[in-house]
């Protein structure tokens, strides 16, 4: 392990990897303030910026690209109570508050002290799990990684759907069925390309990103109208007061963080958990664990509230690497689009990542203590200036966006088809996330659908099409009893509530 | 979105999926192909089966579901008509690149998505999307090396 932090670290200090940390930080957290966009908008597009890095360097960019998107978005909770991310949801409850008594420069402060603490703990859990479960994950055949998969797009779903798991169900299956357009892996025929040329190599997963997300998000915006008006927009780029933390906050804030990292940690670790649940949950913790004096406080600018979530989330941000790195299944949508750049730079995530390519593996996690401590000693003081950014027009900003995803695809293909499928899947997408049909589990569905009819094929092959592997092999056996409790909690909880005497 | 909306979202994911699997069974093979447990089609073939049956739950649980469950959206306060015309200047956008150049066909594109949102000042219209257009030109083309189309219209 010793080895790994020193190759990570070598890697991680060349002054050009530490600029791209910087950089990348204040750029997420540029993209993570403006509402409605949030880390999976803000890494689809470094992505085409990144296509000339070394994988290493690339990682690097968009681990600070990550953390600088959670904290703009936990910036734009605090100053205007228009959370970028929901992630940031939790951190608008005490957070805005405090900025409506004139503490916005406090709540920042605590807001990022907090997601340092929490993303500085969590590296080191990650340090300690990711290496162990590569070495058991090692002994996974195609039946389990099949199972693994169906199970980590099962969880998404269920906790992407807010509720009802079929409509996220089916914007899983939709991503399945986009990742099989192009020219089949196995026989070399061609599948749904309609004799388009075009289509012959697939959709492109930074298209797809792109257009989901980063194109979807703004013109959600523009559908929506404004987040805030421009009068409260202005007047949080102006005066955000002191950002000192008094002795005694320091002293609360402790246990706080210490508890909210475990937690986030391990919620992030679950497929499809994530932030926002990890969030929402240190909140509830703390608020149960506090004193009752306490307890009033919070909701009125309680400083254990805002800190419980914000290091949380952090951490849950550092969990979700875990399944990313050494499974090579992404937890989350935002894991899903880093493991759609990782393949294009060509490293292929999981367990043999970690003995094949330990530089980018280390270097990874080295770079998240690094993008933490960028975050701390350079955004913090930042921020004054980039809250400006919230006061930017409305009207000049949106077009901007607009142009950055269009252009940022086209400069990969030069080929203005692309730009028409941008634009088609842009409205598919509205009229999807209108219908209540989230996004995050149809792009992890496109990215996992090409690995998971590799491993279809060769579990079909090895057992001649039958599907015994299910119980010929303990580690199917066991994920397919998760999957079916994944399934079944959900239905047996409404059918529970649907009998409950009203 | 109402009850009837989602239901009538539901129907046309139905049909996208049937489509699709009878696309599926279109899917060439290669002879001999048809014997093995796996073939080009098979993926799809389960796609589509479970996505139609997703959309049959979908649809009967939104048939069951008592008035009010279902919760109704903004749909109706939505401003559609700025949103539809962006993606409209966005296909035009592709359209323009190739004919028009990079440089003339970004500046047109930012001019209509700065006056749809309802910019009017004639200076920030045109003033802040050719210099945007040109400081970007310049850096892809001459910092970075990118070819960038210079417009087939003008001869170049």
């Amino acid at each position: 392990m010793w080895d790994g932090i020193a190759t990570g670290l070598a890697t991680v200090l060349i002054p050009t990897n530490l600029l791209l940390v910087a950089g990348g930080c204040i750029a997420g957290t540029l993209i993570g303030m403006l509402p409605g966009l949030g880390p999976i908008s803000a890494i689809a597009l470094m992505i085409p910026i990144t296509y000339g890095f070394d994988p290493a360097s690339g990682m690097i960019l968009m681990a600070g690209v990550y953390y600088g998107a959670i904290f703009g978005g936990s910036t734009s909770s605090i100053l205007v109570n228009a959370p970028g991310v929901a992630g940031t949801v939790a951190t608008s409850f005490d957070g805005y508050p405090m900025a409506q008594q004139g503490k916005a420069g406090k709540a920042l402060a605590i807001a990022a002290v907090a997601s340092f603490a929490g993303g500085t703990i969590a590296a080191v859990l990650l340090m300690l799990a990711a290496p162990l479960l590569a070495s058991v994950s090692l002994s996974f055949q195609s039946p389990d990684y099949l199972m693994l998969m169906i199970l980590g797009l099962t969880a998404v779903s269920a906790f992407a759907s807010r509720g009802n798991v079929v409509p996220a169900l089916i914007a899983t299956v939709i991503g399945l069925m986009l990742s099989t357009v192009g020219t089949d892996p196995s026989a070399g025929i061609q599948r749904f390309t309609f004799g388009s040329l075009d289509l012959v190599d697939g959709i492109s997963f930074l298209l797809l990103a792109m257009a989901t997300f980063a194109l979807s998000e703004a013109l959600m915006t523009v559908l929506k109208g404004t987040t805030g008006s421009q009068a409260e927009l202005e007047a949080a780029g102006r005066d955000i007061g002191s950002l000192k933390i008094e002795k005694s906050e320091v002293r609360e804030m402790v246990p706080v963080v210490a508890r909210s990292s475990v937690v986030g940690f391990f919620v992030g670790v679950l497929p499809g958990a994530g932030a926002t649940i990890a969030s929402f949950l240190a909140y509830g913790m703390e608020r149960a664990l506090a004193p009752a004096k306490e307890k009033l406080k919070f909701g009125k600018g309680s400083i254990r509230g805002l800190a419980a979530p914000e290091t949380a989330n952090n951490a849950a941000c550092t969990g979700s690497f875990v399944p990313l790195l050494t499974l090579g299944i992404p937890g989350s949508g935002t894991t899903a689009v880093m493991l759609g750049a990782l393949i294009s730079y060509g490293v292929q995530p999981g367990p043999q990542l970690f003995q094949d390519n330990p530089q980018v593996f280390w270097s990874v996690i080295i770079s998240m203590y690094i993008g933490n401590v960028i975050l701390l000693i350079l955004n913090l003081p930042l921020i004054p200036y980039i809250a400006r950014l919230l006061a930017l027009p409305r009207q000049l900003l949106i077009p901007l966006i607009l142009f950055f995803s269009l252009i940022g695809v086209y400069l990969v293909s030069f080929n203005t088809f692309d730009i028409f499928m941008m634009t088609g899947f842009a409205v598919a997408a509205i009229f999807l996330r209108v219908a209540g049909y989230p996004m995050a589990p149809l792009i992890l569905g496109f990215i996992l659908g090409g690995m998971m009819e590799d491993n279809l094929q060769r579990t079909m092959t090895l057992y001649d099409g039958s599907l015994a592997f299910i119980w010929q092999r303990p580690v199917s056996l066991g994920i397919t009893i998760l999957l079916s409790l994944v399934v079944l909690t959900p239905v047996a909880r409404s059918f529970r509530a649907r009998n409950q005497p009203k | 979105m109402t009850t009837k909306g989602h239901i009538s979202a539901a129907l046309i994911l139905f049909v996208l999926f049937a489509a699709y699997g009878f696309q599926a069974t279109t899917i060439p093979m290669f002879p001999g192909q048809e014997f093995e447990p796996f073939k080009p089609r098979t993926m799809p073939l389960l796609l589509a089966g479970a996505g139609l049956l997703l959309c049959v739950i979908r649809i009967l649980q939104l048939m069951r579901a008592p008035q009010g469950e279902v919760r109704e959206s903004v749909f109706a306060a939505f401003d559609w008509k700025p949103a539809g015309l962006l993606c409209l200047t966005m296909l035009a956008y592709g359209f323009a690149m190739i004919p028009l150049g990079f440089l003339l066909s970004t500046t047109l594109f930012l001019t209509a998505g700065f006056y749809v949102l309802g910019e009017r000042r004639l200076t920030m219209l045109l003033g802040v999307s050719s210099a945007f257009s040109l400081v970007f030109y310049l850096l892809m083309t001459q910092a970075l090396g990118l070819y960038l189309s210079p417009g087939l219209w003008w001869g170049a």
